[in-house]
């Protein structure tokens, strides 16, 4: 296990080092000017000069990169064009991102265990038939149509929901269900109908496994056969969707669903770096995400060797 | 091996519905089983010997299957029995083991809890009393070190451990009927007669009423009382053991029997 767990740093620290130089790189060949963004509209070009200087932006490429890590892991670093300090911004807008996505997961992974299970113990029936048409437009809706008709709809046309902002959960809880119920659903909206295919699909070929025919053999009820033996084992290949689905979107991916709702959260922060060409916020915010992947990737290594024995970490890697 | 039978089969038919309209599986099958006899049920693949086994167990039941005819336990009609009540004979009265012993246990789960398992389904036991059984059950079928063998996962033990202990599950709680399905098909050759010599064995020591299936005239030779033939659906021949080997009367039967006779052949010889 704590092999494992070195080799997993190991590799993150390999993995953490290759997207920052090439997101340096890409910073750096993309038409760019940084020192004129810092110095303002109306700057003289000695003012740029010596912005140049001050920054650093006048050394080379290696020790410009070097300076932008040692600030990014010192949690000094300061964007160029409005001057905050990004730290500070990631973990103002953590937890919106965090409560986002973990509320949204926890919809989507109930409805798709519900639907899948439903429509794969009633293939070819008209529960079956409803439940995929309902999953295939879900998948196939682009959420900022799902969310705006919800926002128009729900917020502004009935007044049921909050229509933006973010209350922290420590503030008022219930406040903070409130005004992420929306956002929640729009985002399951998205995943759930992917899910439940992927989940009906598993099932169907778990059914026809010896040991659910030992199952029923033995004795054992309906219910417990397709609960203990067929859905237990079908989950197995969502714990690694899941792992890549929730990392991606704490990692930035809820942007759409955080810009509509005005939730501030890391996607949102992402956007305005990328759209304002600013280095520093896209580089701690590129390590971020590609923290999250890797530290849920092993996560999920972990948890299947718990989940399914015939793994294990030794092998895994 | 006298009495009434405990399971009769009467003019047994399974039909699928498939696309191409009503494939007929079993073709009207008879068959009874008597208390410490084995009866073994011999013929191709596709001849239907699987499909009846499970229809016994009321395993076939779906939209898709079309069963007719008459399976009697102990004098009791299964085909219209009630899935509650058909349940409660599974494992505890008429038990199964299958062909492939490994991909028989659920791969995530220990071999213990999952004949625990099939234990509480049938029995009020505490948790204590259950794993009792469960090692008692494992010991009987010639498993030396049982608390070993519950605490292993499937892939952790060989073909023949695991028919073994699949073996052992089915006889657990004392069923009148054992059906086994190619229960050594999948194994090695030394494994097989190990596995066949332990049916051998429960069923003398157990008075159990044994429905074996194989393709094998090789594995009835050596454990079979009696012998069904069946090819296409039906029972062609059926007979004493001696009878089938020595007296075929249908071109089938003698068909299999060469079959065998020229595998037992060294290469070249005939």
């Amino acid at each position: 296990m704590s092999a494992f767990l070195l080799k997993r740093l190991a590799r993150m620290l390999g993995v953490l080092f290759v997207i920052s130089v090439a997101v340096f790189l890409i910073f750096n060949v993309m038409p760019n000017e940084p020192a004129a963004q810092i110095a303002g509209k109306s700057a003289t070009p000695q003012l740029i000069a010596q912005v140049e200087e001050t920054w650093g932006f006048d050394e080379p490429l290696p020790e410009q990169y070097l300076t932008v890590m040692k600030l990014t892991f010192t949690g000094e670093l300061v964007s160029y064009t409005r001057q905050l300090d990004v730290d500070e911004e990631i973990w103002k807008g953590l937890p919106a991102t965090l409560s986002l996505c973990l509320g949204a997961a926890v919809i989507w992974l109930l409805l798709a265990i519900v639907f899948g299970y439903l429509s794969a113990f009633r293939a070819g029936k008209a529960t079956d038939r409803v439940l995929m048409l309902v999953s295939l437009i879900s998948i196939s809706l682009p959420i900022f149509l799902v969310s705006s008709l919800a926002l128009n709809y729900l917020s502004y046309k009935l007044e049921l929901f909050p229509s933006s902002g973010y209350v922290g959960i420590t503030e008022d809880p219930l406040d903070w269900a409130y005004h992420l119920i929306l956002p929640w659903t729009t985002m399951a909206v998205l995943f759930v109908g992917l899910y439940a295919r992927v989940l009906r699909a598993n099932l169907l070929e778990v059914m026809d496994e010896d040991y659910v025919r030992t199952a029923r053999a033995k004795g054992l009820g309906e219910r417990q056969v397709r609960i203990r033996h067929v859905l237990r084992n079908a989950l197995l290949p969502i714990v690694t969707l899941f792992g890549l689905d929730f990392a991606a979107l704490i990692g930035g991916a809820a942007i759409i669903t955080e810009y509509i709702f005005s939730l501030g959260g890391i996607g949102q922060l992402t956007a305005n770096a990328v759209a304002d060409l600013d280095l520093p916020p896209v580089m701690a915010l590129s390590m971020l995400a590609a923290f999250f992947v890797v530290v849920l990737n092993t996560l999920v290594d972990i948890a299947y060797t718990w989940l399914d024995p015939r793994i294990k970490l030794e092998r895994a890697q | 091996m006298s009495g009434p039978p405990v399971l009769e089969v009467d003019g047994l038919r399974v039909g699928f519905a498939g696309e191409t309209g009503l494939t007929q599986a079993v073709d009207g099958v008879s068959l009874a089983l008597r208390a410490g006899e084995v009866l073994a049920i011999v013929g191709e693949s596709g001849s239907g010997k699987s499909v009846t086994a499970l229809s016994v167990m009321g395993l076939v039941r779906g939209s898709q299957a079309l069963v007719e005819g008459s399976v009697r336990f102990e004098g009791k009609e299964l085909l219209d029995a009630g899935e509650e009540e058909l349940r409660r004979l599974r494992g505890a009265r008429i038990a199964m083991v299958f062909q492939d012993p490994s991909s028989s246990f659920n791969p995530v789960y220990r071999v213990g809890n999952q004949i625990d398992e099939a234990l509480r389904a049938h029995r009020a036991l505490s948790a204590r009393e259950v794993r009792e059984l469960t090692l008692r059950t494992l010991g009987a079928a010639g498993i030396a070190d049982p608390e070993r063998l519950a605490a292993s996962y499937p892939h952790e033990l060989s073909g023949g451990m695991c028919q073994r202990a699949m073996i052992a599950m089915a006889v657990a709680l004392e069923p009148s009927v054992l059906i086994a399905d190619e229960p050594t098909t999948a194994l090695d050759v030394t494994i097989q007669a190990q596995v066949l010599e332990l049916l051998a064995r429960l069923n003398r020591e157990r008075n159990l009423a044994t429905l074996l299936i194989t393709h094998d005239l090789g594995v009835v030779a050596e454990v079979a009382d009696r012998v069904a033939v069946m090819q296409g659906g039906r029972v062609v021949e059926e007979g004493p053991l001696e009878q089938i080997f020595y007296e075929p009367q249908h071109s089938h039967t003698r068909e299999l029997l060469e079959a065998l006779a020229h595998l037992g052949r060294p290469r070249g010889a005939s």
